[in-house]
């Protein structure tokens, strides 16, 4: 569903991702860790046609990216870490517009049904999003996601500056659109949530993919201590 | 998906109080300047309509005279006002609005209204065409400055992307909506210029809305452009203030200042001083011993087979006058064509320079199609020299029709006078060279939006 062939980002002198090999099946959630700068957002960006590769593929439901930059985008959803939407408007309005630019037009009861599945007070529907907490606005673009019937979900540190109540109902809600077949990449600081949610885990440093294991990989293990130890040993190559 | 993003546009200017603000201020400021430009040209017809009857009512009262005294008694002729001038002065502030008709001479148009303007007036009058040339691309720059560096710095640009939407159907779409809601200032002052100035003009009104939507959506689409490459909203605003001050304000001042050092035109003084002296070349039908004059007689006398004046059959005075006349009228139409074919290199350089700045395609077109450029003055002052001709030709005709022993012993009475009618005068149709503005406009419409999709080719969705 989601695959990266050898891609590479550079600018200028600085390698921001080096020959990345990925792949995220149907009903899959792939979590991405690193310290900021290791390529986790380079790579979103990359599968989103936002920068093009110096080398290498990426591909969407079987497109290249690349040379397929906007049919690509049609089986794609994707909830950056802050979702900004229009502050004059309301979350129903925001996400009937989204929606519609998407290729997937929905208004009044859709509208409603879809706020409240991703648990957006019925209240707030229609208050402008400008008075909307954090949690809030990642909700409507989770609604958004749903609405696209998207193949494939790219999350950017989706869940960053929420309270765990609100990261909870997050995971849950995208553990369900797995469920429905989706493939999921979600780029995260949070070790906890993703141990919880995660099928498969890549650490990524410097731009390299360091390690990758399943969740059964993990059993027994502290997640925190694989990291560590993975992204310090992957620093001290780097510096030899 | 234009669609959608177009209406989304318009609900968003909607909802932002500052643009409806703005909007609606710029409406009653053209509603005010139609009215009073209504008022204003109103006024002014009346008073030109009375002083052409009082100058009518002379001429008929000025009793039994010599045709060629009646010839230099004179009158006036009064430049008749275009409905649609109370939308675009044009020119006609700055030229003249009645001209002496009389015997030898060709004057120019006297009595400028710009002379009996307040002096404040001098800092640009207040005309609905000035408002949408000056203060429109100030609305489009308000509509579009943000338009893409906004989505960018607010971080819907990546949410927009995101979901597959093409940059250029983005852009598109915000410059269809600024379109949309520069719209209705065109139609209120277009529509209320039709209607206070005459619906006569309705097809004009037509073309000037085309004229000033390409206008207006020039600068849109330019500022479009800027808004895709810059890095913050603040920097697309400084670049879009700067197109507006340097395509309204500098280009157009800049460009006339070229035009007239490219091509200079000769003050009244030696214009006049000029005509003066080719005229002392011909024959003055005044003096009988000039020996042109001597020798169009000796012609005349050989014609006929007499030996003296006397003997003719028609009175040689009237033949000298008219030939005077003729002499002089060539003298003027060489010297006008000069100073009209300098005009002319003038204007074609003010448009050739369009390119740098949309109004200069705007503000000849703009005149016109409302009857207020320089081409309608000539037109009118065309018309009165014509009719300055064969009033003078009809009088020296009937001199020349009762020989005498004293050629100017007589006297004709009010049935020439009525026999020599006024000056009529309708609205000068705008000629192909002078809608060469519109086809500029409309190039420059496609450029611009050439610019701006190609801006929105690879848009950089973060600041």
């Amino acid at each position: 569903m989601l695959r990266a062939e050898g891609l590479t980002k550079r600018y200028g002198e600085v390698e921001a991702l080096a020959g990345l090999e990925l792949e995220v099946r149907p009903g899959e959630v792939y979590c991405l860790l690193g310290p900021n700068g290791a390529g986790k957002s380079t790579t979103m960006n990359l599968f989103l046609g936002f920068a093009a590769p110096t080398a290498g593929r990426a591909w969407v439901c079987g497109l290249d990216v690349q040379h397929h930059l906007i049919e690509s985008k049609r089986h794609l959803a994707y909830i950056p870490e802050q979702v900004h939407l229009y502050p004059h408007l309301s979350g129903a309005e925001n996400l009937e517009y989204f929606a519609g630019l998407g290729g997937s037009a929905v208004s009044g009861p859709e509208v409603a049904a879809l706020l409240e599945r991703v648990g957006l007070p019925a209240a707030a529907h229609h208050r402008r999003s400008g008075e909307y907490s954090k949690g809030m606005r990642q909700k409507v673009g989770l609604a958004l996601a749903v609405a696209k019937r998207a193949r494939a979900l790219l999350l950017d540190e989706p869940t960053s500056g929420l309270d765990p109540r609100a990261s909870f109902e997050f995971s849950r809600l995208v553990r369900s659109m797995c469920d429905e077949g989706v493939a999921v990449l979600m780029a995260t600081h949070d070790l906890f949530r993703a141990r919880d949610l995660a099928n498969r885990i890549g650490i990524m440093s410097a731009g390299r993919l360091v390690w990758e294991g399943g969740s059964g990989d993990l059993a027994g293990e502290d997640l925190e201590r694989v990291y560590l130890e993975h992204v310090r040993r992957a620093a001290e190559e780097a510096a030899a | 998906m234009i669609g959608r993003i177009v209406r989304h546009e318009l609900r968003s200017a909607w909802r932002d109080g500052r643009i409806r603000n703005v909007v609606v201020l710029t409406l009653a400021l053209l509603a005010v300047a139609v009215i009073v430009g209504a008022t204003n040209v109103r006024a002014l017809q009346a008073q030109r309509e009375e002083a052409a009857a009082l100058e009518r009512a002379n001429w008929l009262e000025q009793g039994p005279k010599n045709p060629h005294a009646a010839a230099h008694f004179g009158q006036y002729a009064f430049k008749p006002i275009s409905g649609l001038a109370l939308f675009d002065r044009g020119v006609d502030r700055y030229l003249g609005s009645a001209v002496w008709l009389e015997a030898h001479r060709q004057n120019a148009l006297v009595h400028r209204p710009a002379d009996d303007a307040p002096a404040v007036q001098r800092f640009g009058e207040l005309t609905a065409a000035n408002i949408l040339q000056a203060i429109g691309p100030l609305l489009a720059l308000l509509l579009t400055f943000a338009a893409i560096a906004g989505e960018r710095e607010r971080g819907t640009l990546r949410l927009l992307v995101g979901q597959g939407v093409r940059p250029q159907a983005l852009v598109l779409g915000k410059l269809v909506a600024a379109m949309l809601v520069l719209a209705p200032l065109l139609f209120v002052a277009l529509l209320s210029a039709a209607a206070l100035g005459g619906w006569a003009g309705l097809p004009r009104v037509g073309l000037l809305a085309l004229g000033y939507g390409l206008y207006l959506g020039c600068f849109a689409a330019l500022n479009l452009a800027i808004s895709a490459r810059a890095r913050s909203s603040s920097a697309a605003l400084v670049g879009s203030l700067a197109l507006w001050v340097a395509a309204v304000v500098a280009v157009p001042r800049i460009a006339s200042d070229i035009a007239a050092w490219a091509y200079p035109t000769p003050s009244e003084h030696d214009f006049f001083a000029q005509v003066a002296r080719d005229i002392k070349q011909g024959i003055n039908g005044h003096d009988p011993k000039d020996s042109r004059t001597e020798a169009l007689k000796a012609g005349l006398l050989a014609r006929y087979g007499v030996k003296t004046v006397e003997e003719l059959p028609v009175n040689f005075a009237g033949v000298a006058l008219q030939a005077g006349e003729e002499y002089g009228d060539r003298v003027y139409d060489r010297r006008y064509g000069e100073l009209h074919a300098i005009h002319r290199r003038q204007a074609d350089l003010r448009l050739a320079l369009a390119l740098l700045s949309p109004r200069l395609a705007l503000q000849p077109l703009s005149a016109a199609l409302c009857g207020t450029n320089l081409a309608a003055h000539r037109e009118f002052a065309a018309a009165a020299e014509e009719h300055r001709r064969a009033l003078v030709r009809r009088l020296n005709e009937d001199v020349a029709q009762h020989p005498g022993a004293s050629p100017f012993e007589y006297l004709a009475g009010p049935e020439l006078w009525r026999e020599l009618g006024k000056l009529g005068q309708d609205d000068a149709d705008p000629s192909p060279a002078d809608l060469r503005g519109l086809a500029i406009l409309a190039a420059l419409f496609l450029l611009a939006t050439s610019l701006a999709l190609a801006s929105a080719r690879r848009l950089h969705v973060d600041p």
